[in-house]
């Protein structure tokens, strides 16, 4: 299948004016960008800036609300990924779309097998072309090869391979090189200028700034939803691209710190912590009554490590899959499942409320009460009313808006679902909270009274340590900063100290030499 | 790196004949039946054991296609009585209806599978909820068609064919040789065959492969439905009449044939060649113990505890690599630590 | 009908201030199923006179009980997200054990029973293990224990059937005190045991927490494994309880005393609000489905359709079921 070639420089694909929401969170506001034949295009942004939802709305995966896209001059709105492949947009990203138990070849022409005179699959020109493009990309495995049994680099491969075999007049590659090697990445660079100077239009998203400018002709910045800048990579620099990355509006106001007198042992103290794939020798130490951000980011491996100290590592490893080791008020202790977790004082507010928070279906006040089901209970029957007490305790405390106790979780506002999960852990007194992402999909006005909550918290004594996505939270709530990158702990700051762009600068590699100063002890 | 081509050469073998092992097993039964138990190295033996295989067979063929898919069909035992009772009776003797009864049958036996796929693929509910209920309202219209008695009867040029031998193999065995090619064919040649894995791979990556999972999941159940009224007409040709019953265990005879042979109930791995094999083994097993004289009670016991041991070992191996993948992986990023230099 | 009968009791505790009440009403939180018995009702009454004759009724009541047990214990499997289809064999088994070790003697009945109890735990534990610490597919793994069962009961009796039960014991299913049949009261405080454990103890709810979400259940400190086995011990226990149940109403018994049990209380569980993947219904809804099935099943026998019409009704209940299930999803 070969496709004529624009020339270079006449635009492929014109973006204009798209939006698209998800609830309360805008995606994208207005964006419009232009991709043009023999360019690679850098898109860059924070975690949630809008670059994957946008190359997304592109492929075919999702459809904007608003705006048009133009490709090859012409309206397109396409129905699926494999609408859009077959015009000629090639969408390659992380999550893998091959199918484990198939082989490479089999994965390679899926859906659309060539065939034999006699109706058969033709299986060897599956197994010379797959080949082919197998040794184009620098992959070692074979066309037979089943793809389960492949290592996670050389699926990666696979799946660039199937992509570019057929032959896209705009590319799109989603943090291609996380996971491969060296070698496959300097192969993949050159592919990619191979392409470029054939008058493929290439778009491409990375975390790493320095292959950006090593690769890209053009960058545009994405912040909030909003293009903040496009430019030629000629004509910027790393610390400029930064600064248009960081600056997220937030009108939420934070609470005032207080400065709470450190008690000399840490609540929890964690040494050398490691999981195989996630995070290595993580070190740090938390006190009563602060709150420590955990920036970095997405993949850094940050929700890995607080859901491992809460003893519920990614499936399928387990608590004993930790290496290193954790102590709570100065007592060594293997927590060898959430149970236990809990039994230590220890809360977790995770990532997705909706699949990991709450039982949507049940009332608020089961919901509320479930971590203390047993406590509440007497010889195995559960003191009701003492459960209600509890639970219109917590929502009058936390004001979650609610016609009653009663209704399912459901029913209640992204804000108020998240203070349901919230006061599941106030509810129960936890010396340690540890809170991924809990702003997320929550307005305004909740997140300010999140903000005065965790607070609150950490003045009476809570040690809080919380992940977040969003730098100027980080800087408004915390007492002190961790950055995270690749799964190591890569530096420490304070917020007054520091500002959005050293952090970025930290989580994306670009700052090496501000290392913790102080190794907790 | 280059690899030893005996590689490919196992994994062309298991494309068209199923796992290794399986036939392992297979010839160690021979082996072990043939030194231990008497009468079963007679030729007359391995004959009986071959004709009495190939109803078993060509229903598990079908039901490999919907395991393949990542469903179930508890339906072919009710299906097999269907197209027995049903072929019987419209031929009821006469050489002349023979080819239009069977036909008859079969597109009988694909329409009710049909109807069990478009419920399972369209309301995306458990297949074997559905096939379960499917084969109670089957065996119901079998019992109204034939007052719950025997019925109809094959042409005389069918009678006995169930038990004939052409040469030394069995006419059966001869018979089924076509209808394993062409599933093999399907399985292993075509476009549908390959999205059948796929379906029972993943069905939301096949989905965005442009496949329609709709239609695969569709085919599946109407191929197995078909094939279990087949065997209905296939059996008959041993029973020498139509029976309400005749189809009574095939559904987890067929099951368990299937997952011996190596096809994952998860669906997307395995094949027809390894569920020949499975058949093999089921009809050795029971092959022994009535040689043996031990009761077909025991048997029911014995499939049960095979069952279990498939279900433990592929949770155990799922598991397994699930975890191995994990451990393997590299720290997020790490291997492309250094950016390339300029150029 | 979105909301389960803890949000209901949840609030009612809450509205008065805490004065948990037990309101019937609010458990049998299908509605729906109710209604259709009405209808069945009324539909059975236009087209038999007999229908609402007393003993017509009463035997209705009686015949159901065997089935409502084994469907509440299905229903709680079902609510953890789980299946058990070896339900039907496992009632086949206690039925011909119960028969051969009883016999005819009232000193035997207390060990007897607490035998077929002690094998349904068995049972329930081996279901259960395998599931929740392997993940094995519940329906295979009970299918394989469905064919162990039936195997195991074929090798008991060899096939023959057995002997007639001792008088004393079969009052628990023919006897009756007042006119009210002793089977139902029985059934009532069964009931009445079941509803209370699931509603109001640590256990029962988190039968719920587990079924509607796992890994929430799991990261808010509820065991998962210990849940989900419970699940499967209760519904084999529940089972055994059946089948006594069920020998002792029939008298003697042979190899079909289960057959297609497990697809009958399915389906009455899939009508009265259980939600396959779990999380839904209590143990109200599946008693009127077994009501609603056996009135049917009645209403065959009285216009003098012929036996294999039952089949369709069943295959029927459990399309019907499926359909009812896949639009309770799309809400």
């Amino acid at each position: 299948m070969s496709t004529t070639l624009t020339a270079t420089g006449t635009p492929v694909l014109e973006a204009s004016r798209i939006g698209k929401r998800f609830g309360f969170t805008v995606a994208l506001d207005e964006v419009s960008a232009t991709f043009r034949a023999g360019e690679i295009h850098a898109l860059l942004g924070e975690n949630g800036a809008g670059k994957t939802t946008l190359t997304r709305i592109i492929a075919g995966v999702e459809s904007a609300d608003t705006g048009e896209l133009r490709f090859a001059g012409e309206r397109v709105d396409f129905a699926s990924p494999a609408a859009a492949l077959a015009q000629g947009i090639g969408l390659i990203h992380q999550e893998l779309s091959l199918i484990p138990s198939l082989s490479v070849g089999a994965n390679v022409f899926l859906g659309r097998e060539p065939r034999t005179t006699r109706g058969s699959v033709d299986d060897r020109a599956i197994h010379r072309q797959t080949s082919a493009i197998l040794r184009y990309v620098g992959a070692s495995c074979r066309s037979g090869d089943v793809v389960e049994s492949l290592p996670l680099a050389q699926q990666q491969l696979v799946e660039i391979a199937r992509i570019l075999d057929r032959r896209p007049r705009l590319l799109i590659m989603d943090e291609p090189t996380a996971s491969l090697s060296r070698e496959n990445v300097a192969r993949l660079f050159e592919i990619m200028r191979e392409l470029r100077d054939s008058g493929v239009a290439i778009v491409y998203i990375s975390h790493e700034i320095q292959e950006v400018f090593a690769i890209a002709d053009r960058v545009t910045v994405l912040r909030d939803g909003r293009v903040t800048m496009t430019k030629p990579i000629s004509e910027t620099k790393a610390d400029e691209v930064v600064r248009m990355m960081v600056g997220r509006e937030l009108e939420a106001l934070f609470p005032p710190r207080k400065q709470v007198a450190r008690s000399p042992q840490p609540v929890l103290e964690v040494a050398g912590l490691s999981l195989p794939g996630h995070f290595e020798d993580v070190s740090f130490s938390l006190y009563a009554g602060e709150v420590v951000g955990l920036a970095g980011l997405v993949g850094a491996g940050r929700s890995e490590l607080v859901q491992s100290l809460f003893g519920a590592p990614p499936s399928p490893l387990t608590p004993r899959d930790l290496g290193g080791s954790v102590s709570v008020h100065g007592r060594r202790v293997t927590i060898s499942s959430p149970r236990e977790a809990i039994a230590q004082g220890i809360g977790l507010v995770p990532e997705d409320r909706k699949t990991e928070g709450l039982l949507l279906t049940l009332a608020l006040a089961e919901n509320i009460t479930l971590p203390q089901l047993a406590e509440l209970a007497r010889y195995g029957v559960v003191d009701r009313a003492r459960g209600a007490r509890l639970a219109a305790e917590q929502i009058a405390r936390l004001r979650i808006v609610t016609p009653s106790a009663a209704v399912p979780v459901r029913s209640l506002s992204g804000g108020n679902q998240q203070k349901v999960v919230l006061a599941k852990w106030l509810a129960k007194r936890c010396s340690i909270l540890l809170l991924d992402e809990p702003t997320r999909g929550v307005d305004i006005g909740a997140k300010t009274e999140i903000y005065a909550f965790v607070r609150e918290l950490a003045e009476n004594g809570t040690a809080v340590l919380f992940i977040s996505s969003s730098l100027p939270e980080i800087l408004g709530l915390s007492d002190r900063i961790l950055v995270m990158r690749r799964g190591r702990i890569e530096a420490e700051h304070e917020p007054d100290t520091t500002s959005e762009e050293r952090l970025l600068s930290a989580a994306l590699g670009l700052a090496r030499e501000e290392r913790p100063e102080h190794a907790e002890a | 790196m280059p690899r030893p081509d005996s590689r490919s050469a196992v994994s062309a073998f298991q494309r068209w004949a199923g796992p290794v092992w399986v036939w392992t097993v297979v010839g160690a039964m021979v082996v072990a039946g043939s030194l231990g138990v008497a009468d079963f190295a007679l030729l007359s033996n391995f004959q009986a054991v071959g004709q009495a295989a190939v109803p078993l067979a060509v229903v598990a063929i079908g039901e490999t296609f919907v395991i393949l898919t990542g469903g179930i069909d508890i339906s072919v035992a009710a299906m097999l009585s269907l197209g027995n009772t049903l072929s019987m009776g419209l031929m009821a003797g006469h050489e002349g209806r023979v080819w239009f009864a069977i036909l008859l049958t079969v597109l009988a036996g694909l329409a009710a599978g049909a109807t069990s796929g478009l419920i399972v693929a369209k309301l995306r509910v458990p297949s074997f909820i559905v096939t379960l209920g499917a084969a109670n309202i089957v065996q119901g219209i079998v019992f109204a068609y034939t007052k719950q008695g025997t019925y109809g009867s094959p042409a005389p040029s069918l009678v006995n064919l169930g038990y004939a031998n052409w040469g030394p193999f069995p006419a059966l065995v001869i018979l089924l040789l076509p209808l394993l090619a062409v599933a093999l064919w399907v399985q292993n040649r075509t476009r549908a065959g390959r999205h059948v894995y796929a379906t029972g791979g993943d069905p939301a990556i096949a989905r965005l492969a442009g496949i329609s999972v709709t239609r695969v999941r569709i085919a599946a159940f109407a191929a197995s439905g078909g094939l279990a009224a087949l065997a209905g007409v296939v059996i008959s040709m041993r029973l020498g009449s139509g029976e309400p019953l005749a189809g009574t265990g095939f559904d987890w005879d067929a099951v368990t044939a299937v997952v011996i042979g190596g096809t994952a109930l998860r669906g997307g791995k395995g094949g027809v060649g390894g569920t020949i094999g499975g058949v093999l083994i089921v009809a050795m097993i029971n092959d022994f113990m009535n040689l043996q004289g031990i009761s077909t009670f025991w048997q029911t016991v014995a499939k049960g505890i095979v069952i279990f041991a498939a279900v433990i070992a592929g949770a155990g191996t799922e598991l397994l690599t699930r975890r191995r993948r994990q451990l393997l992986r590299h720290l997020p990023g790490s291997a492309a630590r250094e950016a390339p230099a300029h150029g | 009908m979105a909301s389960s009968s803890a949000v209901r009791d949840w609030g009612n505790a809450l509205r008065r201030g805490g004065t948990a009440r037990v309101r019937l009403g609010q458990e049998l939180e299908t509605y729906g199923v109710w209604f259709a018995l009405a209808a069945l009702v009324v539909v059975s009454t236009l087209v038999s006179p007999e229908f609402l004759h007393t003993t017509n009724l009463l035997n209705i009541l009686r015949q159901s009980v065997p089935l409502a047990i084994v469907a509440m214990g299905e229903a709680l499997v079902i609510l953890v997200g789980g299946f058990d289809v070896s339900v039907g064999n496992l009632v086949t088994l206690t039925a011909v054990i119960t028969a051969r070790v009883m016999a005819d003697s009232n000193a035997r009945i207390l060990p007897t029973v607490l035998l077929v109890l002690a094998i349904g735990a068995l049972v329930g534990l081996t279901n259960g293990l395998l599931v929740a610490k392997l993940r094995t597919d519940p329906f295979v793994t009970t299918l394989a224990m469905m064919l162990v069962l039936q195997g195991a009961a074929y090798v008991y009796t060899q096939g023959s059937p057995a002997n007639d039960l001792t008088h004393g014991f079969r009052q628990i299913s023919v006897g009756d005190v007042g006119g009210v049949p002793i089977s139902v009261l029985c059934f009532l405080g069964i009931f009445a045991l079941v509803w209370f454990v699931l509603n109001r103890t640590v256990p029962g709810r988190r039968l719920y927490a587990v079924g509607t979400n796992r890994r929430v259940a799991h990261l808010s400190g509820q065991p998962l494994t210990r849940t989900i086995v419970s699940a499967y011990v209760a519904c084999s226990v529940l089972t055994v309880v059946g089948g006594l149940f069920l020998v002792a109403w029939i008298g003697t018994t042979d190899m079909s005393a289960g057959s297609g049990w497990a697809l009958q209380a399915i389906a009455a569980a899939l009508i009265g609000g259980a939600a396959i993947g779990g999380g839904r219904g209590g143990v109200g809804g599946p008693v009127g489905g077994v009501l609603v099935l056996t009135t049917i099943l009645n209403l065959v026998d009285l216009v003098a359709l012929p036996n294999y019409a039952k089949l369709l009704v069943e295959g029927g209940a459990v399309i019907a079921g499926v359909a009812l299930y896949s639009q309770r999803r799309k809400e």
